[in-house]
């Protein structure tokens, strides 16, 4: 159908148009809006394992490292994928992991349609998926990411076991707050996604499973910079 | 939708008939309902929420066209494609027709209301594509050959066993009936599907028209997979579905998974602009979105428009007593409890009219809407217009003629009452019938009439009582 035609009957049923607009007092309030960093921080620790992430504090980059060092020492195989480096808080992680025998799989996917599946299925292999994150969220305990170039939307996503490297000041009260401060992250990169919690579902009898089709596991390592 | 063989009354006395799935649906909703109860309760200023979740429901209903003007402008400045659908054949005849010119075999699609209401995997699988569907209730609904029993919630009326043997005949595994392997042999199976797919299709909980986004929600991250692996993302569109801004859909997201579930955000909000860009890592190479009106232009022309607000959160099933009871495919509908009970007849048309008599109005299912829909007035409404068309049963407009004519005549109508006492002194037990004849039976199974009172209001008025 032509869209002159699709809109023009939208046109002729719309009935009343004089509805009031928006009115943008209404908004509720929320007191987390004023407050200081640590409630939020202890807020979103809450929250975040309210819905069964795994918090770690990190004091600084060294600790944080040593935390994703501990996490992948239990893992099965050595093989990860993740954010490039200049898109994670911490320095020089590939090096560190690179050194003690840890596999970076290249998370580009090629455009070319065989190649496309051929990289999707070697990827799979892999069991741990490292991001940052662009902000975190301390009403709901999420944690939000953007698909720029580096930051991969698969490493949050394919991998059994995410661990998402998070700063105090990336903590944001709401995620009216966050949309307020920063309106452009809704159309600035193709995929903006609000990860509150890992993969679960309750379709099964209303039982709570983790890890159905995302990662069922979600390490967020949380980085002292202030 | 094609009407099933089966009358509504024949499906509601099979429904009654099976008490496990009744349990089940039951027990199901009933944890949903009180999941709902206690996430909003903890909600900060939940009543103003809702007040304004509602009015940008209508005021985005108001100008319609305008926002979908600038929604599909949007899209198609970042790249993607739109296109404006009259009804589901359009709408499948273009995804077949994308499907054939990009060589597509297989794909993967998430949970869509709107795709079973236009019956597109049946569609696809006609052309000779194999269609498979990753959201885990409805990958065991298609497994084993049945159909959604709720909105969000597609296998509310199997139980933990059913499941079982449905995996170990169709998928050669052993029988288990612990929900957490069953779920690790839907991943393991499901996982080469996403990685293969060539083509991502999914529905839109909302579209944003400021900044031409779509925003998908899953618990599960199927909708996250089968929007980033394939390498075409198709995404079916109800046209009332858009929200203005961003900061609009933050609440809408968060009324919605409280609605749904009780949680406060869903797992993944996912919020798409467009396909992949240059330089980015993964995504889609193409994105179509796919607007679709399929009957809902009449609707918002309509007395009924309201309808078109519902988020399709579930929760006026959750809270619904006559779901409780019947489940979810007695309806013979996609879309069933209250908010099915007004779409159905709407969409579908006049097989579905006994739907909305399936009420007692009782407004629980208002009570729990996110966006105050007046279900049990919009309930009425749809009953009151099948009288008006002439559409309501015979026996029922019988029986409101005979009525009407009886109530306007003084004389006929004391006649009535007259013959309604004797017949009240002569077979009621103490004031109550037990058993009513013939059509009347229905009522009379789980609950006593009233007999007429042997000395009527109107002769009470005549002949005051000395005291």
């Amino acid at each position: 159908m032509k869209r002159a035609h699709f809109l023009q009957k939208v046109s002729s049923v719309i009935g009343n148009r004089t509805l009031p607009d928006q009115d943008d007092t209404s908004t509720r309030q929320n007191a987390l809006a004023t407050a200081d960093l640590q409630t939020l921080m202890n807020k979103f620790i809450e929250e975040a394992n309210a819905v069964k992430a795994e918090t770690h504090l990190a004091s600084d980059d060294e600790v944080a490292l040593e935390t994703v060092m501990q996490l992948l020492n239990n893992q099965t195989n050595n093989k990860y994928m993740s954010w490039d480096d200049g898109c994670l808080p911490i320095k020089n992680l590939e090096q560190r992991l690179d050194s003690a025998d840890y596999l970076r799989y290249q998370s580009t996917v090629p455009r070319d349609t065989a190649k496309r599946t051929r990289a999707h299925i070697k990827l799979a292999e892999v069991s741990v998926g490292i991001t940052g994150c662009n902000a975190a969220l301390a009403d709901t305990g999420s944690i939000v990411l953007e698909s720029k170039p580096g930051q991969g939307r698969l490493s949050s996503l394919l991998p059994a076991i995410h661990i998402a490297l998070i700063t105090t000041d990336q903590i944001y009260p709401t995620m009216e707050s966050y949309i307020k401060s920063q309106p452009e992250a809704g159309y600035r990169s193709s995929n903006l996604i609000v990860v509150t919690g890992p993969s679960r579902t309750a379709d099964i009898t209303q039982t709570l499973t983790l890890g159905v089709h995302g990662p069922g596991t979600l390490h967020i390592i949380i980085i002292d910079k202030v | 939708m094609a009407a099933t063989e089966l009358s509504f009354y024949d499906r509601i006395s099979d429904a009654l008939a099976n008490p496990d799935g009744q349990l089940a649906i039951a027990a199901g909703a009933r944890a949903k309902y009180d999941n709902r109860a206690r996430a909003m309760s903890e909600f900060p200023n939940m009543e103003i929420t809702r007040d304004r979740a509602r009015s940008i429901r209508a005021h985005t209903l108001s100008q319609l066209d305008k926002f979908l003007a600038e929604f599909a402008d949007n899209v198609e400045a970042l790249g993607g494609h739109i296109f404006w659908a009259k009804d589901a054949q359009e709408c499948n005849q273009y995804i077949n027709e994308i499907a054939r010119a990009k060589d597509v075999q297989l794909v993967a699609k998430a949970k869509s209301m709107l795709t079973e209401e236009i019956s597109l995997n049946q569609s696809l699988e006609t052309s000779g594509i194999d269609v498979v569907e990753t959201d885990l209730g409805e990958f065991i609904v298609q497994l084993s050959g049945d159909k959604p029993s709720h909105i969000i919630a597609p296998i509310l009326h199997m139980t933990r066993e059913d499941v079982g043997n449905v995996f170990k005949e169709k998928l050669n595994v052993p029988f288990s009936d612990d929900p957490a392997t069953l779920n690790a042999i839907a991943r393991a199976h499901m996982r080469e599907i996403f990685l293969k797919a060539d083509m991502g299709i999914s529905g839109v909980n909302f579209g944003v028209s400021e900044s031409g986004a779509i925003c998908l929600v899953t618990n599960e991250g199927n909708g996250r997979l089968i929007s980033t692996a394939p390498r075409i993302h198709v995404a079916v569109m109800g046209m009332e579905r858009l929200v203005p801004t961003l900061a609009d859909l933050s609440i809408m997201l968060q009324l919605l998974a409280r609605s749904a579930t009780g949680q406060k955000l869903s797992v993944y909000s996912n919020i798409l602009c467009g396909p992949r860009r240059k330089n980015e890592y993964d995504g889609p190479e193409e994105l179509h979105i796919v607007i679709l009106d399929n009957g809902r232009s009449e609707i918002l022309g309509s007395t009924l428009s309201e309808i078109l607000y519902c988020i399709r959160c579930g929760a006026c099933l959750n809270a619904c007593p006559v779901f409780h009871s019947i489940g979810g495919h007695a309806y013979g509908s996609v879309y069933p409890g209250p908010v099915g009970s007004v779409l159905s007849p709407l969409l579908f048309g006049d097989p579905w009219n006994p739907l909305p008599h399936a009420s007692s109005l009782c407004g629980a299912c208002k009570e729990v809407c996110p966006v105050d829909i007046d279900l049990p007035g919009l309930l009425l409404k749809s009953r009151s217009q099948q009288i008006v068309k002439g559409k309501s049963p015979l026996w029922m407009r019988l029986s409101q003629w005979v009525y009407a004519i009886t109530s306007c005549n003084p004389i006929l109508f004391g006649l009535a009452l007259r013959s309604g006492q004797v017949v009240s002194r002569l077979l009621a037990n103490d004031g109550w019938f037990t058993t009513l004849p013939g059509p009347l039976q229905g009522w009379s199974i789980h609950r006593d009439f009233p007999a007429l009172a042997q000395k009527s209001f109107r002769q009470l008025w005549d002949k005051p009582s000395q005291d």
